[in-house]
């Protein structure tokens, strides 16, 4: 194979000359180190568990970290796994100053156009709900230590969530804004086909509530998701979006 | 004793010439060429989009604002110098130039210096960007990392056609063979390796990948569909083998797509794969950048010789 690219090449162009032993064995070094940072990246998520991660892969990530960490590398690489799993969105209820509400869901792809912003946006819904912590530490018991991994949690959570309401204030212009995770339940075939239920059918939206995980998800008030869009009673979204969802 | 150190040695010897074979065999720059056009094609349309609503993701009103993000990266080794902007004009004028500097790397002008610059204004929104981000990001923040040790922007490209214009601009990349092209594309396969073999082992922990409805709770998932594919539920049989098919393939891509005979087959299943994702999940853009990944395990000699017609400056088939 080199052979033949060399003389293919050969008089119309610099041959570039292979490099010499000792730097063949450098770039083998630095080949194989880097191989180790793109393997370790997902190989860290396979050997987390309830009882910790694994001490070995742990203390190689570690070393590895400043170099995983800043070339983006830390991946698990969990696409539609370990099961295709419902979606999560984003229910908004904005009240303005003179006491009108609306309402805005998020992914809505009637509103987040082209495709990629949409993503964008269902990536935000998802990241939401995958920073949740109940409120109340029922499930820690009386460990002080478990306690306070649930309260740095629970912060971290409220922190994402105080973030997108202050978003939400500040580019709707109102007064007050309030977030409802939603879960879209995946249907059966059965249901699809037997029970001729809509993929989009408000029965298969619950929200879930900021409690612990015994509370019983209710479905959302209000219109069906089935049309999702902006529900506005008045003007107070910004006019570019509302003129996206009002033809 | 003797035999076995002959034994030992023999192997060594041998593995260390595959070893050599492998990574520091010259390469030409055609296949990565192609890669670089899709790739920085694609690195100028994300910009564009996180220009156009600049303020929703970057910046102190963002959704996750400046001082959330960077209490998540407070115990890693990630850094942004976005998470200290707020201007809305400063984040816009940082995108603008994302988006000049990917259109560099996809036209091949001064590539040598666009491609690491574009690779690193993408580096920066990434982190900058933690909640809002998906598969696609990954790859393109991969491809331009491996792109820019290379000589990709030699060919189909303006620092092609410069080059030929006057033989004085030294500093334009050579399209000549080169081992770091080669290692750059062997870094990229076995990346790609990486991922699908950690993708296919995930999926292995679920069951539904097992007894056949993944595909079907993918199909019906709302919030991805794009095209309605539900009707494949009146075929479970077909559900349930494209589901093992997909699975079985994940998992073992790090096997077959070496051996010449499967290589092709291989390629067409990530082609399909890809492709539906990409036509039914309504990931357009994932599902076209993987696409455009697996193809580093084209040869260059092909794809020069498909290219022939269509890039008429490239020196070499030019002259």
């Amino acid at each position: 194979m080199a052979k033949r690219v060399m003389r293919e090449v050969r008089g119309k162009d610099v041959v570039t000359t292979p490099p010499r032993q000792r730097w063949k064995l450098w770039a083998s070094a630095l080949v194989l180190l880097h191989l180790l940072a793109v393997v370790i990246g997902p190989f860290s998520f396979f050997t987390r568990s309830s009882r910790g991660p694994s001490p070995a892969v742990a203390s190689l990530r570690a070393l590895m970290s400043p170099y995983v960490e800043f070339a983006y590398l830390n991946h698990g690489y969990f696409f539609f796994a370990p099961n295709p799993g419902p979606s999560h969105l984003l229910e908004c209820r904005l009240t303005s100053a003179s006491g009108e509400q609306s309402r805005l869901r998020l992914p809505d792809r009637h509103v987040q156009w082209p495709r990629l912003l949409y993503h964008r946006h269902f990536m935000l819904a998802e990241f939401l709900q995958s920073q949740h912590v109940p409120p109340v530490p029922e499930f820690v018991g009386e460990s002080p230590a478990a306690r306070d991994v649930w309260a740095a949690e629970r912060a971290r959570f409220v922190q994402v969530r105080e973030s997108m309401i202050k978003h939400l204030k500040s580019r709707y212009g109102v007064e007050s804004a309030e977030i409802l995770r939603l879960q879209h339940r995946l249907p059966s075939s059965i249901e699809v086909f037997e029970e001729r239920i809509p993929l989009a059918d408000e029965r298969l939206y619950v929200v879930l509530p900021d409690a612990p995980l015994d509370v019983v998800p209710v479905p959302p008030q209000g219109p069906a998701p089935s049309t999702p869009r902006i529900e506005t009673n008045s003007e107070i979204l910004a006019p570019e979006v509302t003129q996206q969802v009002m033809p | 004793m003797k035999l076995f150190d002959n034994a030992v040695t023999r192997w060594g010897a041998e593995t260390w010439h595959l070893w050599d074979q492998f990574w520091f065999t010259p390469r030409l720059p055609h296949t990565l060429a192609v890669i670089r056009i899709a790739c920085g094609a694609m690195m100028v349309y994300s910009h564009c989009i996180w220009a156009a609503f600049v303020t929703d993701f970057m910046g102190a009103t963002a959704w996750i604002d400046n001082a959330t993000v960077r209490m998540f990266h407070t115990e890693d080794f990630a850094w942004s110098w976005l998470w200290y902007v707020e201007s809305p004009a400063l984040l816009f004028l940082h995108q603008c130039l994302a988006i000049l500097l990917s259109a560099a790397m996809m036209l091949g002008l001064a590539s040598r210096f666009t491609i690491p610059l574009a690779w690193f204004f993408t580096l920066m929104t990434c982190h900058r960007l933690t909640g809002a981000l998906f598969g696609l990001d990954q790859i393109l923040v991969m491809l331009s990392m491996y792109l820019m040790l290379t000589s990709c922007g030699s060919v189909y490209s303006l620092d092609g056609w410069l080059r030929r214009r006057s033989q004085d601009l030294h500093w334009l990349p050579s399209s000549a063979p080169s081992v770091l092209t080669n290692v750059a594309t062997r870094l990229i396969q076995l990346h790609l390796c990486v991922i699908y073999m950690f993708g296919g082992l995930s999926k292995m922990r679920g069951e539904m990948w097992w007894d056949g409805s993944a595909l079907w709770y993918s199909v019906v998932n709302y919030e991805y569909q794009s095209l309605d594919l539900t009707w494949l539920g009146h075929f479970p049989f077909i559900i349930a083998a494209l589901t093992s098919a997909t699975i079985f393939w994940e998992t073992f891509y790090c096997a077959l797509v070496w051996p010449r005979t499967t290589r092709p087959l291989t390629l067409a299943m990530a082609v399909c794969v890809h492709g539906g994702i990409a036509v039914g999940l309504g990931m357009v853009t994932f599902g076209t950048i993987m696409i455009v990944a697996n193809g580093a395990f084209i040869d260059p000699e092909f794809t020069r010789a498909c290219c022939q017609k269509i890039f008429r400056w490239d020196p070499k088939t030019a002259s």
